[in-house]
């Protein structure tokens, strides 16, 4: 069975490019198609299904022929059209909403969101290879600084054209806290670590709201003497270790012998003040517990926060003399389609520019071999560090700009489930291409907001195919990996380099 | 001698990926022979070891073990029918101790007491090994290490056994150890081997014949000693102006 | 009792709740290690299989229909029969997920079987609700519950309590370890699935057929958390369908603590965890747990990036 998925791999990858891509998106589609027959369901509009798979293909035949065509076209041509195209797209859509009943500008909205973030997981992903499981963090960095920094409780109320910037900066500085740690790290330790920060700040922004500082110092103590203790034990038993295993002498280990044994020794100094406490405390000594300040809400727990601020425009109503708040964007799609694209815009010039660098180059050095890239000169921690910063400053924006088209954000908005979904569209587009990321991204979550949330419960009402999402998520993910591990629209040049790698 | 073939290789085309590594080679060993290939690097010897191994398959032509066609049988079931090897870079099992590893060699026999024997035969054929056999493998020295290798593969009690570069890395006197133990694996056991070398002096001296590759192809091949004469060879592998 | 303190005995229940919830995370985290240690997954699906093991064997025990708390027979003779089917099953079904959404990809890159891993486990959750419902599901108190210490013991602690069910859980957890630890170190099957996890080419070279030993330890690691799920229901009397993510995550921050992929790092990381989980759901509050579990994690992998044991089996391939 192995030899022949082998030999049906080979064929495949013997095909010409464009042909490979739509194989697989076709191949993709009808894995739904025939999950959905298989339900057996009498009640279903198959036809409808069937139509809309089509259209659904059709749209992506159209996106990657595009794709293909603008990608040799001049460099400045290739702005103009990508512009034109951004430009008309919501006259566009607003047309062809009135035949559907999607929301299609509101999905391609969120989908554009979701192109920026995944830029920005790009550059970590994808240029710096560094892998991130818990990107949503920055997102949500993002969207609750701006909810803390525009949210009328907090008597800030800061307007929505400085808020994203200083967003982009918070998320940035926090990009370089949480990537300084980590940098030392091998790939699936960074993982793990990545995806350890991606549950704490939820957790944090959830316990944030409301809080008081109510310690119980008696307690707290003896909590703290058992840490310690473990920690102490946990430091023997290493030390003994290693005298056991004599057999494993290196100079790392040894040196980080010499770092063990100082630690060991705070935590003897550490210990032994521990225990003099819990000897000292007896019974009577029970402090009542001290309530240290009045009750803060930062982010509004798991409520979250609501109303936010948005874009006004007090300044040209008032020079031109139109009454107040006629200027008011609220929730209009057409607007915020052009305030993402625009934001949006600024992240992929970025992406672009970035790729063709000095820093890209080093980016990239970085990911194929970093000892081979320290001594070319390149400084990995600084490089690696930067990617961190620039990826979290492009999600920082992005959630500013989606927490203020919201107008509520909320602990559940930044689930893991996001940070995976994201590293799902940069894997499926094609890991480093700024282009690709930008179509696949774009189909994804269209795919996955229209499709999967609209079209498939309607074509299945009485079965949950909804919750099904993940389902076809990873068979999709499963079939192009195995049959196009570079992705669909990979980085040109690069597509031959990574298929060989995938193969050895 | 009766020469009877007992490995055979026809037109094999091996791939990396879309590398062409191995442009249709031909060759084949008969029982009881000791074959050597010679090359420089990157000529393809290892990855004619790993097809005939069953770690890679061909994409075009055919390998014969013992007159049954055997490019399509994976790796692990090819130890069972007789092949057995000691791979490139040694690839012991650095975590488990001498003793484990040279029972891993021997994983696929049932017979308890014939494997405990086979031990204490390869401790006899490398000392070392005995002294240092509650140890991680991983602790031992390169020259140990590829006793360990040898040994391991020799568990397995193979018709054939493939030797990939026994010599890399060793100490000139640990090479002749080395080889001086092939020889006595080839004459005490009557295994058939087929010897992968850059060594290529060392090699043609113990072996009765020899294949020459050159990015991926058969070159030459003949009788050692007719290699050894040989002009080519001499200036390119041997290294003489 | 002996004279201790409320804070004091506060303390020891802390301790004791640790050694619980480091017990059922332990059998948890060996199937994150072992799996690891072979294929250098992080088989995001596994905790999802401990909810598996919930499901089923609440499955089982509704099919059997035993009087709560079991006695007699059914507490001798059908526990530990539901025990090995939950085993057998869940095991099972770790091997067909391997099958069907790892083993394609061993030759991809290693970003994709990770984010199939991922998306395998979002599938088992949506099925899970759908098989059961998304609400929180009641697991009868099967198990029969006595205080040790008043009712076997005499004696009269005001806070502590250390029941016969936690008595059940630390009989089978314990045991479960110590025969995976033998069955590791001591067995042909067991060093074969070590050279694997050292060099899965070298192992196929001596005729170890390395597809199958990948699939017995798939089966190893999903029998114990369908074990651990079991223990869960029969300890805890609730879980829901979600209750995978956030037990697998415990178990894996555990297996990670311990150096993921040494089978002794797992338990120790685990009981660790256990222990840090109790103190901080008792004197800081639970819903900081979270947090605090965490950032030891990171404390722990930025200062020491290969765990408390480090790689002694298969990480580092030398
Ligand atoms: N893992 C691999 N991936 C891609 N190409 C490889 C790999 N291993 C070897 N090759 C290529 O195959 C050819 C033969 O290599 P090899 O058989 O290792 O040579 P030798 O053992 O004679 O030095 C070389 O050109 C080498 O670049
Ligand atoms: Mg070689």
């Amino acid at each position: 069975m192995q030899n022949n998925l082998t030999l049906l791999r080979h064929r495949f990858q013997a095909l010409p490019s464009n042909q490979q891509q739509l194989v697989a998106v076709g191949g993709f589609l009808a894995t739904t198609v025939v999950a959905g027959l298989l339900n057996q369901v009498i009640s279903f509009d198959l036809l409808k299904l069937i139509y809309l798979t089509l259209i659904f293909i059709t749209c992506v035949v159209i996106a990657q022929w595009l794709f293909n065509y603008i990608q040799i076209l001049p460099r400045n041509i290739q702005i103009v059209t990508v512009g034109i195209i951004a430009l008309t797209a919501p006259f566009i859509l607003r047309e062809l909403e009135k035949m559907t009943d999607f929301g299609l500008l509101t999905q391609v909205n969120r989908a554009l969101i979701f192109v920026a973030l995944a830029q920005g997981l790009n550059v970590v992903v994808g240029f710096a290879g560094l892998l991130d499981l818990g990107y949503a963090a920055f997102f949500a960095i993002g969207a609750y600084t701006f909810g803390i920094l525009t949210w009328p409780s907090h008597d800030i109320e800061l307007s929505f054209f400085l808020a994203i910037w200083v967003c982009a900066v918070v998320a940035s500085i926090f990009g370089m806290i949480i990537g300084a740690p980590t940098l030392r790290l091998r790939g699936d330790y960074l993982a793990i670590v990545t995806l350890a920060f991606g549950e704490i700040i939820p957790t944090v922004v959830r316990n944030l709201g409301d809080f008081s500082f109510a310690f119980r110092p008696v307690h707290y103590l003896n909590g703290l003497t058992f840490i310690f203790v473990l920690f102490a034990g946990w430091l023997l038993i290493n030390l003994l270790i290693r005298v056991i295993r004599r057999d494993i002498v290196d100079m790392e280990s040894l040196q980080r012998d010499r770092l063990v044994r100082t630690v060991a020794i705070i935590a003897v100094l550490l210990i032994a003040s521990g225990v003099m406490r819990v000897i000292a405390s007896d019974r009577e000594f029970e402090l009542k517990s001290w309530e240290l300040v009045e009750d803060i809400n930062l982010t509004g727990g798991s409520q979250g926060l609501t109303p936010l601020g948005k874009p006004s425009f007090r300044l040209v109503e008032e020079s031109f003399g139109m009454e107040k708040n006629s200027l008011r964007v609220g929730v209009n799609p057409t607007f915020w389609y052009y305030a993402i694209i625009f934001v949006t815009g600024i992240i992929l010039v970025a992406a672009r520019r970035l790729d063709d660098s000095r820093l890209g180059r080093a980016w990239k050095a970085v990911r194929e071999d970093e000892t081979a890239a320290d001594f070319m000169g390149v400084d990995p921690i600084r490089t690696k560090l930067l990617a961190f910063a620039i990826g979290a400053s492009f999600s920082g924006l992005a959630g500013a700009v989606y927490a203020s088209m919201l107008g509520a954000i909320f602990p559940e908005l930044f689930r893991f489930q996001v940070s995976i979904t994201l590293l799902i569209i940069v894997v499926l587009s094609g890991r480093g291409s700024v282009w690709g990321v930008l179509v696949g991204g774009l189909i994804i979550s269209i795919f996955d907001g229209v499709y999967l949330a609209q079209v498939l419960p309607d074509a299945f009402p009485d079965e949950p195919v909804e919750s099904l999402r993940w389902v076809f998520f990873g068979a999709g993910l499963l079939f192009i990996m195995v049959f196009r591990p570079q992705g669909l629209f990979p980085v040109r040049t690069k597509a031959r380099e990574q298929n060989q790698g995938a193969n050895t | 001698m009766a020469e009877k073939t007992l490995l055979q290789l026809e037109n094999v085309h091996t791939y990396y990926g879309n590398i062409h590594a191995l442009h249709g080679i031909s060759l084949h060993v008969d029982e009881g022979e000791i074959v050597t290939l010679i090359g420089s690097n990157g000529a393809g010897k290892s990855t004619t070891i790993r097809t005939i191994s069953g770690i890679m398959h061909p994409r075009e032509g055919t390998v014969h073990f013992d007159g049954q066609p055997i490019h399509t049988v994976d790796a692990h079931k090819l130890v069972g029918r007789g092949i057995a090897q000691s791979p490139e870079g040694r690839r012991i099992f650095p975590r488990l101790t001498v003793q484990d590893n040279l029972e891993m060699g021997a994983y696929l026999r049932r017979d308890r007491k014939h494997v405990h024997e086979d031990i204490d035969n390869v401790f006899t054929l490398f000392p070392r090994l005995k002294e240092r056999r509650r140890q991680y493998a991983g602790t031992l020295s390169g020259g140990e290490q590829q006793m360990l290798a040898i040994g391991r593969a020799l568990m397995a009690r193979p018709r054939l056994l493939l030797l990939d570069e026994p010599s890399m890395g060793l100490a000139p006197v640990l090479v002749d150890t080395i080889f001086d133990t092939i020889k006595r694996i080839n004459t005490e056991n009557g295994t058939t081997i087929l010897l992968v070398e850059q060594n290529a002096l060392m090699a043609l001296e113990v072996a009765k014949r020899g294949y020459v590759l050159q990015t991926g192809s058969v070159v030459l091949q003949d009788s050692a000693e007719a290699l050894l004469k040989n002009e080519m060879v001499r200036k390119v592998y041997l290294g003489e102006e | 009792m002996f004279g201790m303190s409320i804070d004091q005995e506060v303390f020891v229940q802390q301790v004791l709740n640790g050694l619980t919830i480091g017990g059922y995370l332990a059998l948890i985290a060996l199937g994150y290690t072992m799996v690891y240690g072979i294929i250098e997954l992080i088989n995001f699906a596994h905790g999802d299989l401990f909810a598996f093991g919930f499901l089923f064997s609440l499955t089982l025990f509704e099919y059997f229909n035993p009087a709560a708390p079991l006695t007699g027979a059914d507490l001798y003779l059908l526990l530990p029969f539901i025990l090995l089917i939950t085993m057998a099953v869940t095991g099972g079904l770790n091997v067909v997920i391997d099958q069907i959404a790892y083993r394609p990809l061993r030759s991809a890159p290693r970003l994709a079987p990770l984010l199939t891993a991922v998306g395998m486990s979002f599938a088992l959750e949506a099925i899970f609700a759908i098989w059961k419902g998304a609400t929180q599901i009641a697991y009868p108190r099967y198990f029969p519950t006595k205080d040790v210490f008043r009712e076997w013991f005499d004696l009269e602690p005001v806070i502590i309590f250390f029941t016969t069910k936690d008595v059940f859980l630390l009989s089978v957890t314990i045991p479960l370890m110590i025969v995976l630890a033998l069955f590791i170190d001591r067995t042909r099957i067991g060093k074969a699935m070590r050279a694997c996890a050292q060099d899965r080419e070298a192992a196929a070279m001596m005729g170890i057929n390395v597809n199958r030993i990948i699939s017995m330890t798939f089966f190893v690691g999903g029998a114990l958390a369908g074990a651990a799920g079991l223990i869960w229901g029969l300890y805890i009397n609730s879980g829901r369908f979600l209750m995978g993510f956030e037990a697998g995550l415990m178990a894996f921050t555990a297996a990670v603590l311990g150096g993921i992929g040494n089978i002794r790092g797992a338990v120790m990381g685990s009981f660790i965890i256990g222990m840090l989980k109790a103190l901080s759901d008792g004197y800081i509050g639970g819903e900081w747990s979270r947090a605090i579990i965490f950032g030891i994690l990171i404390l722990l992998l930025v200062f020491r990036p290969s765990g408390i044991l480090g790689s002694t089996q298969s990480i580092e391939k030398v």
